[in-house]
């Protein structure tokens, strides 16, 4: 599966930039930079499924993943009862 | 070739020319023959119409109406699909030695797959290789696949066994979860390594493995490299930290041409850092300052 189908297939939403992602109030967690299709998405369903736990456990509302030619970012909005409490 | 060559005898006449001149005085003696040809050339330009006319209504009905929705892209024709084989012999021989430990069988192109309850999967290994009628003798091989979806149980442990005297194979299947699975080296020792490079790669514990440590990784290596959460890429970790040489100036310019040229594979500016390689009070060498 690609990066995309990944993320749609854990209801994550798409960026193509950090900035993007930030302006929509998702907070940027690790990048990674990998050299080929293959490694990409890999790195993808790494991300999303730390990401899932995220989500699962209640710190995160909503999950994202930023896609770049040559990077991948994983991203979420915080969930703000769970980081008050 | 000799005979176009030669001139017409003087007085003979072609065939062909005489052929026309009888047709056309027929047709001046008759008329309606006159007519015939003329009702042909109409039927023929007639039909030449309606051929056009066919293609046009074809072109029209091929192209889509603008805005209309396309049509729906064929499906190429499903292959095979796995089949119950709860009544194979061998699954029915397992059931009765066996109480409750299978939970379902199928067969795939003539391959027999059976799932197995975990906490039996060491009295159906015993009973399978001490069968009467087909003796599973040989452990083939024993993996692994992780879904990480499947939260109760995101680990598929699989045995692929042989029957050497009777040519027969059966795939055996186990959901396993973060408790593990006995081992099977009591029924098959050769299951000892396969075992441990499941450790090491996916992190399922084999409960009563005689030696449960790593087989391809070092040691003090972090995290199992085959789960679906653990990046393919290069990543720094404390082992590589710790243990993999540092960088000269000259092997950084030295890397970066490679990287230019598309030649390094390994190393990409976010994923290494670029470090002193002699630590040990030994120096670059003078011509490479």
């Amino acid at each position: 599966m690609s990066p995309k189908e990944i993320a749609a297939h854990y209801e994550a939403k798409v960026f193509d930039s950090p900035e993007a992602a930030t302006t929509a109030g998702f907070a940027l967690t690790e990048t990674h930079t990998p050299r080929n299709v293959w490694n990409k998405a890999s790195a993808a369903q790494s991300l999303l499924l730390k990401l899932r736990d995220k989500k699962e456990k209640g710190e995160a509302k909503e999950i994202g993943l930023v896609i770049e030619p040559w990077s991948v970012t994983g991203c979420y909005v915080p969930n703000e009862v769970a980081t008050n409490s | 070739m000799a005979e176009e060559s030669k001139p017409p005898e003087p007085g003979s006449q072609p065939n062909t020319s005489s052929e026309q001149r009888e047709q056309d005085q027929a047709r001046a003696a008759n008329p309606s023959s006159l007519s015939a040809d003329a009702e042909k050339d109409a039927q023929v330009e007639a039909a030449k119409a309606r051929v056009a006319a066919a293609k046009d209504q074809a072109q029209k009905a091929a192209a889509p109406a603008p805005g209309a929705p396309k049509a729906p892209v064929k499906k190429k024709e499903e292959g095979p699909k796995p089949t119950d084989a709860s009544g194979h012999p061998l699954v029915r021989r397992l059931r009765d030695k066996v109480d409750g430990a299978v939970i379902e069988a199928t067969e795939f192109l003539g391959q027999l797959s059976i799932r197995i309850e975990r906490l039996h999967i060491v009295k159906v290994c015993d009973a399978l290789k001490r069968d009467e009628d087909i003796p599973f003798n040989y452990l083939s091989d024993l993996t692994c696949v992780h879904y990480p979806d499947h939260r109760e149980a995101p680990f598929e442990i699989v045995y692929n066994l042989y029957s050497i005297p009777k040519n027969e194979r059966v795939r055996l299947k186990v959901d396993v979860n973060g408790e593990g699975v006995d081992s099977v080296t009591s029924v098959w020792p050769a299951a000892d390594w396969l075992e441990r490079e499941v450790y090491d790669l996916f992190g399922v514990v084999f409960r009563n493995h005689p030696d449960l440590r790593r087989i391809l990784l070092p040691p003090d290596w972090e995290g199992h490299p085959l789960r679906k959460d653990y990046p393919l890429e290069f990543v720094e970790n404390r082992w590589t930290e710790a243990h993999l040489p540092e960088f000269t100036d000259v092997q950084k310019e030295q890397l970066e041409q490679r990287r230019a040229y598309g030649l390094e594979i390994l190393s990409v500016p976010q994923e290494r850092e670029v470090r002193e390689l002699f630590k040990g009070g030994k120096e670059v060498m003078p011509k490479d300052k």
